[in-house]
């Protein structure tokens, strides 16, 4: 899809990280507050790389894709 | 039109309104979503809300959703706005090819200008335009950002059609005869080509089957030209040379019966007579062969032409010849030939009937006008008393003729002892397109 601009390493490695925060949380790794904010910030990096977009590197203008890889209208 | 379907082709998708709409709709589902998650993490975090942590993750989670939301936002409008930049560049390479059929209009030139702008257009590094001919062999290939010798080596295009791997195709289809194909190959920057391009480059080629089309109407043009003043010829010799000769073969059996009725005066008479008919269309002859060889040289503007013939004329004529031109007049080729032609005829006519010892030849611009004048101190004669058989002998229904079929005027003032003068008014073309085949 043209509107990508992670890599297949960056969405791997957001994709592993969402997966760890949120199963931390689920596990009780951390108590209290800590617990909720695993539980509901470990949906970010896992989004963010199920889809493939990130809104800061949208609105930042950058992209970890290669240029043939690039938003069509580029 | 030629009857081009491609990929986007009037696709709504691609439709400014629609897109904009979906646009609408999203933002307003997103907001919804948004409060409901926001609702949902603050009834997690409400234990720990007094708490300075649990205040900074409400934050974090509502700038988080913002990120998205906003992000999202200026995304869609960031594509939408690429793609009307896109389609901008687009409008703006079909403009100038629209302008550079004006420009050119020899096929082989039309064809290369072609090919370098769909290369523009998609920015592709490499591109070959192929013509089909009707038994499916390529006529003639144009590459473009190939150099000669690079082009050398690969060797003639191959047979037939297909899409490789980074080559962008599309076909042209014109009404005339031609049939090609647009190969594009090696987008800049490594990219591949993209849906959008080939949406391009199928809008181009319509554009381009039209600029074709007119190349070849031009070429066909030129040949009817040819063809015109062979028939033009054909006429003048029917008209003049076999008239002459058929007058002289008469003359000859006349003065033989004379000779042999043992009347050598009338019969010298006669022979006078016929001397002066050799010598009038002999004059005729040579001032149709000038004529002809002023209009010959291709490259020639109009206004040299008439410059070469005015002089050749005027030693040949004895009368004397003043040329007047202000600016060189921005006449289509065919439109060239015929101002030649009408001022070749007005001359014929002062030399063989004014009796005139001056002529002026004289061409002026308005705007978008041009006006030729042809004006002498002759004998002239009464334009209304002119005889039937006399008329076409003037040659004046031909000029009328040509000056008319250029979407111009024909007008003829004479009255006796006052000399004629014949007025030609010919639209000419639009600057713009001269002052773009000036600047290349």
């Amino acid at each position: 899809m043209s509107y990508r601009n992670l890599s297949t390493l960056d969405r791997g490695i957001r994709v592993a990280l969402g997966l760890l925060m949120l199963a931390a949380g689920w596990a009780g790794l951390a108590g209290g507050v800590w617990k909720i904010a695993l539980e509901v910030f470990g949906w970010v990096p896992l989004i963010t790389g199920l889809i493939g977009w990130c809104p800061i590197y949208a609105l930042l203008g950058f992209s970890t894709r290669k240029p043939g890889q690039e938003a069509a209208h580029r | 039109m030629p009857d081009v379907k491609g990929p986007g082709h009037l696709n709504p998708k691609v439709d400014g309104a629609f897109a904009l709409r979906r646009l609408k709709w999203a933002a307003l589902l997103a907001a919804l979503a948004f409060i409901v998650l926001l609702e949902l993490v603050r009834r997690a975090l409400n234990p720990y809300l007094p708490s300075l942590t649990g205040m900074l993750l409400m934050s974090a989670a509502v700038f988080t959703g913002c990120l998205f939301f906003f992000g999202a936002l200026f995304s869609v409008l960031e594509r939408m706005q690429g793609r009307l930049e896109r389609r901008n560049r687009e409008l703006l390479v079909l403009h100038e090819a629209a302008l550079g059929v004006y420009a050119e209009l020899a096929l082989e030139a039309v064809l290369q200008n072609v090919m370098d702008r769909a290369r523009t257009l998609v920015n592709a590094r490499y591109g070959a335009l192929s013509v089909i001919d009707d038994t499916n062999r390529i006529e003639s290939f144009v590459t473009s950002g190939i150099a000669a010798e690079e082009g050398a080596r690969i060797g003639p295009p191959a047979v037939g059609h297909g899409v490789a791997g980074g080559v962008l195709a599309v076909p042209i289809l014109c009404k005339g005869p031609f049939r090609g194909n647009l190969y594009l190959a090696e987008k800049a920057g490594g990219a591949e080509f993209t849906p959008e391009d080939e949406e391009s480059l199928v809008r181009f080629a319509t554009t381009a089957a039209l600029a074709i089309d007119s190349a070849h109407l031009h070429h066909r043009l030129n040949d009817l030209a040819v063809a015109e003043e062979r028939l033009r010829i054909a006429h003048e010799m029917q008209d003049g040379l076999a008239q002459v000769l058929a007058y002289v073969n008469t003359k000859a059996q006349a003065v033989k019966q004379l000779l042999r009725t043992g009347r050598e005066e009338d019969a010298t008479r006669q022979l006078d007579e016929l001397a002066g008919s050799a010598r009038e269309v002999f004059a005729d002859v040579r001032e149709s062969i000038i004529g002809l060889r002023s209009a010959a040289h291709p490259g020639q503007s109009v206004t040299e032409a008439l410059e070469e013939y005015c002089n050749t004329w005027q030693a040949h004529a004895g009368i004397d010849c003043s040329l007047r031109i202000d600016g060189e007049p921005r006449l289509a080729s065919n439109a060239q030939l015929q101002v030649l032609r009408i001022v070749q005829e007005s001359l014929a006519n002062v030399r063989k009937h004014a009796g005139a010892t001056q002529v002026e030849v004289r061409l002026e611009q308005t705007d978008d006008r041009l006006r030729m004048i042809v004006q002498d101190d002759g004998a002239g004669f009464n334009p209304s008393v002119l005889s039937r058989s006399e008329y076409p002998r003037f040659g004046l229904s031909t000029m009328r003729e040509r000056a008319e079929a250029l979407g111009g005027t024909f007008r003829l003032d004479s009255a006796p002892g006052e000399g004629t003068r014949i007025t030609v008014e010919l639209p000419m073309q639009p600057a713009a397109s001269v002052l773009r085949q000036e600047s290349p």
